[in-house]
């Protein structure tokens, strides 16, 4: 059976199958990302003033990156121009011109890729944020791992109807042997392995021994006696053989003190905190979200004590912004919609603001890593603990320390710091992906396209048409997504 | 009468029946699936039902499998939480995994290329995978429930922010329910834009010779607007999903307002999202899909009935057209489920008119079908019975609609069992009665044997009996403002109804506006009105029973259904040749079932599709396929490659 018009055109409609099936599906691909530019339009303009954090500018987010994005676009535009090369190409029937124009473009999807990747990596591991609890936020690079709670664990106490937990995932180093007691006798769990072991049959057991208390007290309630449900023990806990170290995540934890962090799974890990500060090389201050007038008080200055011309400057240059809209109103009070332009640039101050500069970057972070200064206490050093406690020795005074009571929301440039960074990440990976399978098609066209070429390439030069216009609209959405990312 | 022409040699069974590429197997899987899933979303409701008309008391039967122990609670009754799981899950398996796989994947798949004379679908490997991509799905779905977390619990329309906070007290977000929903969503919705890309192109490119436009059986026609809908509207969807699995995943505020409060605690999110996006994203498709749900049931019933009334069908270019309207609006009228949002009257007026709007090509094609059988010597088969019984269940499914198109009668009936009610009249006795009579009726086509009469009629009049049984009630507690997700079986609603009309007297205070009476005889009137309101739902609260026990019967009922389909494959009456009913379209000259490739020789239309009782034919029809000296046959040859020019 030959289903047809596979490779010629029917005449009334002029059009062979996949062509129909090509634009159809491209059709449903516009409403895809149509969604999610909607849903960009929608969320970007439903910013509440003064509640929601302002949305940045694109340009503001990439600086001189919005270059690599215009790379990006002007290699896709040219990939899109060696395709219909290619499909020329096998028009006229000449596989090596086809082969050498697709293999540009394959190229340029793999260039498209690389700066993507290039990109993706600034954001996610050289910008952090944190958003201080009166909402002034300080951006820059996240010391070695102090965005996690480490704490120095000795026992757990989980909960076996539920999920293996969550702490497993956090472990630095070695994973540890647990002791349990099953009864009367002590069991060792060996690694990571003999604890997943241990803890899947221990919750298939719990979870009968559950169901046969309740099959019993069902039973005597249907004969009507008087029952009482037997309590089965849900709890088990493990006590590690040796201390070891966790380094957890906040989304993961509800809770901490001292003594004990509370996961949100209800597992509860006992020992010693160790530090829960975050370190910080500070680039910029955003002051947006503090109202007009009231910026002076932010907070956020306690922790720039050492910087001491940062804030001089600053006064200065806010004074003559705060004139200028006053002039602009004319003594009449300022709508608390306008956003005096609040970002303090930390890059462009000069070195030698910075008392005691010695040292260099990479020698101080390597340090902190080993000997962390902070052993607890945030309680009394709540503001103000900055570079201010004694450390200038160690030569850090490109760090800030912050300690978590402090902390709104915190994060790198990925997808949960704002709006802006999710549909960044949304779009451009979804965009990616389209990237990544169009080029892999056409891919495939070049590697096993020459026995269908041999014979018929008629039907090769459809699919490639086909591939073509795919990868056309791959383009044109990177068309839209690079304005309304990288510049607007 | 099984010769095939296009006999190669045999493939093995798997690849036959299992990963075949027919699209008479691929309906046929996706027939079976989807018949497996609306018994299992069926189930689903027996047991909610059991808990809103006996919330004191165990559940039958069921406290002793090892799955319900860890659900119900001590003494064997439904929790909540088992309730919301089995609610939202009863609503996406009956919609995603039960009704659209059975009206559009398996009756379209099996029907239209044989309605317009095509050999198969015109991508017959996208379509393979288009089925197992629902089928993936569907398993996704179900082995949700067998996790800790349990299936997705916030109702089948996953609103967020609700969907995204709810069981983030487990350590691997993945596994959980409420993302497990959005993976077999996200399948689910490919395997839709494949089947709606596959069955568009069949019908534009693979027409046979002389099947013009205007010559398609109605139901290609349906067929082609539903794909239309499933193309366009599911890609939003697709978004919403992503973007909750996002705010799930990667802990993202797509739809995370800022400030949100969860469990009394500030949610730790960056805010700054809106959960009116989710429900606009969502309606977008959730409105089109209603008519996905309700298109392929009147293209059935819209089959039937000329075939049955030996008449063609009344209107047909109306109908056409008219179906062809009713997609294109079904676009415009989402935010109708949303006025409760406060999107702002301006656009509830719009949402308004336009759905308004819509009610008047789906009269049309209601009342053509309605005036087709009107002076037909109607033969009442069981499938005709379903499409006749389908007429006024789904006319008032539609007509209690209008109440809720109008923002300010929704206000109060929005949320009620008024509003399901409504659209099970639409779904249920409408679209599951017109599947049936589907069923009934090209049984023979692939069987050769017809469906055994008795089994047909033991399996329609209780149904419809029950049916009613089970929704008007809902009607009548619905608009005494019953709650739909009450899992006590509105012991809530009890007490607040009172409240309400004794404490707050919002009633004697409205007469007192409207008439300007004084204190005495509003004193008279909140009393009168207390106790009418005690003994209203007292009676309305009973009628939970009648609703439940009819949910059971009719389940009883479906028994002659499951038996006669297995029973009449073996043992029915065989039919006489190729066209049981003395039908005209296409599917019917085939040879049954119909081989590999379909036809045996070319398949040409020469006619209109319903030649019914034609003056001066010999036969009470005159097929599409029978030649006639006097039709022309409008040609349509292939080009041959040399002659295909790039931008004709």
């Amino acid at each position: 059976m030959e289903i047809p018009y596979e490779v010629t055109a029917r005449r009334d409609t002029g059009l062979y199958n996949a062509k129909v099936g090509i634009w159809l599906f491209l059709a449903s691909e516009v409403m895809l990302f149509g969604g999610l530019f909607s849903a960009y339009v929608f969320l970007r303009v439903g910013v509440n003033d003064g509640v929601d954090t302002p949305w940045p500018m694109g340009l503001d987010v990439h600086g001189s990156g919005i270059w690599l994005g215009f790379l990006n676009t002007i290699i896709l535009i040219l990939s899109s121009v060696f395709v219909v090369f290619a499909w020329l190409a096998l028009k006229e029937r000449n596989w090596n011109v086809f082969r050498n124009w697709m293999s540009a473009v394959i190229a340029c999807a793999a260039i498209f890729m690389c700066v993507k990747a290039f990109e993706y990596n600034k954001k996610l591991n050289h910008h952090y944020g944190i958003k201080l609890t009166d909402d002034s936020v300080v951006e820059g690079e996240i010391a070695n791992g102090t965005d996690k709670i480490s704490f120095e664990a000795s026992k757990v106490t989980l909960s076996l109807q539920s999920d293996l937990p969550a702490f497993v995932g956090h472990v630095d180093g070695a994973f540890p042997d647990f002791t349990v007691m099953e009864g009367e006798e002590t069991v060792t769990l060996q690694g990571e392995k003999g604890l997943r072991k241990w803890f899947y049959k221990k919750r298939a057991r719990v979870s009968q021994d559950l169901a046969a208390a309740r099959k019993e007290f069902r039973a005597a309630k249907k004969k009507g006696e008087a029952a009482q449900l037997k309590i089965v023990s849900t709890k088990a806990e493990l006590t590690a053989v040796k201390p070891f170290k966790l380094l957890a995540k906040d989304r993961k934890v509800t809770n901490y003190d001292e003594k004990k962090l509370n996961y949100i799974d209800n597992v509860v890990v006992e020992g010693k905190l160790i530090n829960d500060y975050v370190e910080l090389i500070p680039h910029q201050i955003d002051l947006q979200m503090i109202p007009i007038g009231r910026q002076k008080e932010s907070m956020v200055w306690s922790f720039f004590e050492k910087y001491h011309q940062v804030r001089p400057n600053w006064e200065k240059a806010q004074e003559k912004s705060l004139e200028k809209i006053r002039g602009h109103f004319k003594g009449e009070p300022i709508p608390g919609k306008v956003v005096q332009s609040a970002y303090i640039n930390l890059h462009t101050i000069p070195h030698e603001d910075f008392e005691d500069t010695a040292g260099n970057h990479a020698k101080s972070e390597e340090k902190k890593s080993e000997d962390d200064p902070h052993k607890g206490d945030h309680a009394e050093e709540k503001h103000g603990h900055g570079d201010a406690d004694g450390h200038d020795d160690h030569g850090e005074h490109h760090t800030i320390s912050v300690p978590r009571s402090d902390i709104r929301f915190m994060g790198n440039h990925g997808p949960r710091y704002g709006n802006y960074y999710a549909i960044y990440f949304t779009m451009t990976a979804l965009h990616g992906l389209h990237v990544i399978g169009g080029a892999l098609v056409l891919l495939h066209f070049v590697m096993f396209g020459k026995k269908l070429y041999l014979k018929n390439p008629e039907h090769l030069a459809n699919r490639v048409e086909v591939g073509g216009l795919f990868w056309h609209f791959v383009d044109l959405v990177w068309i839209f997504l690079f304005p309304i990312m990288y510049l607007l | 009468m099984s010769a095939d022409a296009h006999e190669h040699h045999d493939p093995p069974f798997w690849k036959k029946y299992i990963f075949s590429t027919d699209h008479k197997v691929i309906g046929l899987q996706y027939g079976f699936v989807a018949l497996t899933f609306l018994a299992i979303g069926f189930f689903l409701m027996m047991v909610m039902r059991w808990s809103i008309a006996f919330p004191d008391r165990a559940v039958p039967m069921l406290s002793d499998f090892p799955w319900f122990q860890a659900w119900l609670d001590d003494e064997g009754k439904v929790t909540g939480e088992l309730y919301n799981m089995f609610g939202a899950m009863h609503g996406t398996i009956m919609v995603f995994l039960g009704v659209v796989p059975l009206a559009f994947g398996a009756f379209g798949n099996y029907v239209t290329p044989l309605q317009i004379g095509a050999p198969d679908m015109a991508f017959p490997r996208l379509n393979m995978a288009s089925f197992w991509s629902f089928l993936i799905g569907g398993i996704v779905m179900l082995a949700s429930f067998f996790l800790p977390s349990g299936a997705a619990k916030v109702g089948w329309t996953n609103y967020s922010p609700l969907a995204t906070t709810t069981d983030l007290h487990f350590g691997d977000l993945f596994w959980t329910g409420q993302t497990l929903w959005l993976v077999g969503m996200v399948f689910l919705i490919s395997s839709s834009l494949l089947g709606a890309v596959n069955f568009i192109t069949t019908i534009i490119n693979l027409r046979c010779r002389g099947m013009t436009w205007m010559r398609m059986p109605f139901f290609v026609w349906a067929m082609l607007v539903t794909g239309f809908l499933l193309l366009l509207a599911f890609p939003p969807l697709e978004v919403a999903a992503i973007m909750q699995l996002m705010d799930r995943m990667a802990g993202t505020s797509f739809f995370v307002p800022t400030g949100l409060n969860v469990n009394g605690a500030e949610f730790i999110a960056a805010g700054g999202g809106s959960p009116l996006l989710y429900q606009h994203l969502f309606w977008f498709l959730g409105h089109p899909e209603v008519y996905v749900l309700v298109l392929p049931a009147i293209a059935i019933v819209g089959e039937i009935i000329p075939c049955n009334t030996r008449k063609p069908l009344w209107g047909y270019k109306t109908m056409v057209y008219a179906v062809m309207v009713l997609g294109f609006l079904s676009f415009i009228v989402w935010a109708h489920h949303m006025y409760m949002t406060g999107m702002g009257p301006a656009i509830s007026t719009f949402f308004q008119t336009t759905t308004v709007l819509i009610s008047v090509p789906s009269v049309i094609l209601i009342t053509s079908i309605l005036i087709s059988m009107w002076g037909g010597s109607i033969r009442f088969t069981i499938p005709m019975l379903f499409a006749t019984a389908f007429i006024p269940m789904f006319g008032f499914g539609g007509l209690t609609g209008l109440p809720l198109a109008f923002s300010l009668p929704d206000l109060h009936l929005h949320d009620t069992y008024y509003v399901i009610g409504h659209f099970h009249y639409v779904v249920a006795p409408g679209t599951i009665f017109g599947l049936f009579a589907g069923i009934y009726h090209w049984y023979p086509k692939h069987t050769g044997r017809q469906m055994n009469t008795m089994l047909g009629h033991l399996h329609f009049w209780p149904s419809l009996l029950f049916m009613n049984g089970i929704f008007l009630p809902m009607m009548l507690q619905g608009m005494a403002g019953f709650h739909r997700r009450a899992f006590d079986g509105g012991k809530a609603y009890e007490e607040i109804s009172a409240q309400i009309f004794m404490g707050d007297g919002v009633i004697a205070r409205a007469f007192q506006s409207l008439l300007g009476r004084t204190d005495e005889v509003l004193a008279t009137m909140g009393r009168v009105t207390a106790e009418g309101a005690a003994d209203h739902s007292i009676y309305l609260i009973d009628l939970n029973i009648v609703t439940s026990t009819s949910a059971w019967l009719l389940a009883v009922f479906q028994a002659p259904f499951i038996i006669n389909i297995f029973w009449s494959a073996f043992s029915g009456k065989k039919i006489k040749n190729d066209n049981p009913w003395d039908a005209t379209t296409l599917e019917w000259s085939t040879p049954t079932p119909p081989p590999h490739g379909n036809f045996i020789e070319e398949p040409v239309a020469y006619r209109d599709p319903y030649e019914y009782s034609v003056p001066g034919a010999d036969t009470d029809f005159t097929p599409q396929f029978e030649p006639d000296a006097g039709d022309e046959v409008e040609e349509t040859p292939n080009l041959t490659p040399e002659e295909t020019v790039e931008g004709e």
